[in-house]
Formats: structure tokens, sequence, C-alpha cells
């Protein structure tokens, strides 16, 4: 994974024959995440022929290893040169420790060398964390916890690079792969509507006209699941998954209107993370391998004709 | 009629993607997409931003507060908007075990 806003420093920083070989050697460990490796060799070429951008970096790493005030030192090396200056880690140091008036303070003192978009924004950013705890004010769940949105109890492996990289197939509706669902559970149309008459939105998943999987988002229910019933190991192959559909549809007063065929993606290595909007008419994907692309993994959007409405299929249940 | 069919993919273009990686897209029952990106300047290496798919386009992604992110990797992000709440996958207690977070 790469970061382009420091490989855009090293670069800057590598174009001195005496800085080459360990900028390099630090830009290996800082895409490693090795910061403090990355910055302990850039302190070592560090010296009055360096430039904003190397203090900058050497602040940078210091402030993802949480050393909030050797970073500070660091940026205020990097200012007092006499070249344009990213503002934004400056102002993130004391954000991350919870500083806002600090962050204020500095950037109202820094105001007239900011341009004015980056100055709003660096602003808007301040405002968007006023008032939050930082760092520990979360939880890391036990092992054998339940996350109560998705009762997914593989969530963990779900996001990890070897799920996405086996050989598994992906019987993708949305950010949850269901052959990573343990003991899924059944629900049968008529139990779905017991509960409530709200309007349900309603992923399926069909395989020779036969349902092999439902997806159902419950807008008046606290969390979101998913039901499946016999996904079998007979289609974790290619063949199969060839023939298998993805339909959307809404249940709304026990009738299922607005069906519609969704994109299924069968093991394509170039859609990944795939997410609808509850009604199913926006399709959000990552890919690399498609055009148009800026580097490294994109964002892309598909999108179902407006006005939804017309009925192509029944989903029979 | 022909039948409706969808949209050929169209990149979110260079207020969302970078020459690095966006990734885990995820969009809530309001609208409100979020994503991880390690090319745009955040706490970490990974952080998790959002914008409304309505905006995507016009408006500037909004990076989410130090109580989601961190220094380290912070993806996957859901939420169920009504209830308020969502996990997220981060190694922000150890750097190489990603390990996942709830929050309300």
């Amino acid at each position: 994974m790469r970061s382009a806003l420091f490989i855009g420093f090293f670069i800057s920083i590598c174009t001195g024959n005496v800085f080459a070989q360990n900028t390099a050697k630090a830009g290996y460990f800082f895409e490693e995440r090795n910061f403090a490796k990355a910055a302990e060799i850039l302190q070592k070429v560090h010296n009055s022929d360096s430039n904003s951008a190397l203090a900058y970096v050497i602040a940078e790493c210091h402030r993802k290893e949480r050393n909030f005030q050797l970073a500070q030192s660091w940026y205020k090396r990097s200012i007092a040169w006499d070249e344009p200056f990213k503002f934004e880690g400056y102002i993130l140091n004391y954000i991350q420790q919870g500083s806002f008036k600090k962050a204020k303070d500095f950037l109202e003192t820094e105001k007239d060398n900011i341009p004015s978009a980056e100055y709003q924004q660096l602003k808007q950013m301040i405002s968007n964390n006023e008032g939050l705890k930082s760092k520990d004010s979360l939880w890391v769940l036990a092992e054998d916890e339940v996350i109560p949105i998705f009762k997914h109890q593989e969530f963990a492996h779900h996001t990890s690079n070897d799920v996405f990289e086996s050989e598994k197939p992906e019987f993708v509706i949305s950010s949850i792969y269901p052959d990573k669902i343990e003991s899924p559970k059944i629900l049968r149309q008529n139990e779905s509507q017991s509960e409530d008459k709200s309007e349900t939105h309603i992923f399926g998943l069909r395989h020779k006209g036969k349902n092999i999987g439902i997806h159902i988002l419950k807008d008046e229910n606290d969390f979101s699941y998913y039901v499946y019933k016999d996904i079998l190991d007979e289609f974790y192959s290619h063949e199969h998954l060839d023939e298998v559909k993805s339909q959307h549809a809404s249940i709304k007063d026990g009738e299922l209107i607005n069906v519609i065929e969704t994109p299924l993606f069968k093991n394509d290595r170039a859609i990944k993370y795939p997410s609808f909007n509850k009604e199913g008419t926006v399709l959000i994907f990552a890919s690399k391998e498609l055009s148009g692309s800026y580097g490294g993994y994109d964002l892309y959007r598909m999108v179902w004709p407006s006005p939804i409405g017309l009925t192509l299929k029944i989903l029979a249940l | 009629m022909a039948e409706p069919n969808w949209s050929n993919p169209e990149n979110l273009g260079p207020l969302v993607n970078t020459s690095s990686d966006e990734i885990y897209p995820f969009i809530d029952g309001l609208g409100d997409l979020y994503f991880s990106s390690n090319g745009k300047v955040g706490f970490g290496d990974f952080d998790v931003w959002n914008v409304h798919l309505d905006s995507l386009g016009q408006s500037e992604p909004k990076l989410l507060g130090a109580r989601i992110n961190s220094s380290f990797d912070d993806f996957g992000y859901i939420i169920h908007s009504k209830s308020g709440l969502g996990t997220l996958f981060s190694n922000r207690d150890a750097k190489d075990n990603y390990a996942p977070i709830r929050f309300q």
C-alpha cells in the first residue's frame, strides 16, 4: 500500500545524491509502516543541507508513532525553512492530542501563510474533530463477542487480504461475503413480515430459479442481518456461479415491489468491496483494473436508471 | 420499451480517488458513503472518510474524527444509521493484528 503524499516527498528528497540511498531505505520502511525505523534513518541523514520536506516526513513518522512532542519539534524545524509547508500534519498532531485550542491558535497564527482554500479545509478539519475524545474512547471486541449488527462471527477474517485473495468464490451482493457467515439462520418471507409492516429491502441470490440466500435490510430494526439457506459446497465453483442471479426488491405490506436485477460479481478480481445503497439502485465498488483509474484501487459507481419501480421479475421465496 | 440496465462503471473522480488506494466503500441507510484511503492526508495510513452520494463529484469527502481514525490503519467502517452502532477494523492496538472495533 502506497501513500502518494510521502512518495512525493521521498522523490523530492531523493534528487540529491547525498541523501538518495538512505532516503530510499527510509522510504521502504515507511511503506512497511515501520515509522520508527524510517524516522531513525532520516534523522541520521538530516543536516543543514536538508529541506523542509525531509523534516516534515520525519515529523509525520513521529506523529504516526504517537510521539507527538517529538513530531512537533520536527514540524517546527520544517516550517522554519523558507519553503512551501504543508500544515495538515502540524494540525493533526494537535488534534490527535485533543488540543483543539492549540490547533486553532496555530491555524490563526499561520493564516496569512496558507492559501485560503487550504485554510478553510484545515478549519473544517478541526471543527469536524472538536468535541470528540481521542483514540481510546473505542474498545476492541473480545474474540467470542458477536458483532451485534451483522451477527457475523468471522468478520475479522472477512477483512483480511488472505480471504480476499483466496480461491474461494465470492457470492458478493453487498459488503459482506456470505461464505464467511457462520450458522446461517433461516427466515422465511412470512416470518420477516410478521414483526412489522415497515418497508424492507431485500437482496436475493438465485440459482436456476432456486433461492440460495437472501440479505434483508430492515429499516426499523436495530440491525441489519443476513439470512442464508443451503449455500452448498457445489456452488463453490465458477461453473455454477455463472448461473447465479442476484436481485433486489422491497417488501411493503407483504408485497414484493421494485424488483431489479443487481450486478453479481463472481470471484471477479477486478471488483472488490461492493456496497449497495439500501434501495439497491446505487452500487459503489473498488477496482484497480478498470480504465480511468487514478492509481491503486479507485472507487467506482454504477447506477440503476431512475425512476425505479419497473417490476422485471418476481423474487419467489 | 428496452429494459433498463445498470450504467457502466463510472470513476468517482479526483475528489474521492487518489494515486493510492481507496477501498472498503460502505453506504449507510441515509446515503452516506464511507470509504478508507491511504492517499489522503489523515491521521494514519488508511483513514475513514465520508461523503454523501448526492455530493459525489461536488464536495470534498470529510475525514472522520479522531474517535474513529487512528495513527494506524482504519478501514471496513460500517454503521447502522438509526442505532448509531457500527464497526471498523484497526491495528491501533497492535500493528500486526487487525481487530474489530465497535462504536456507538
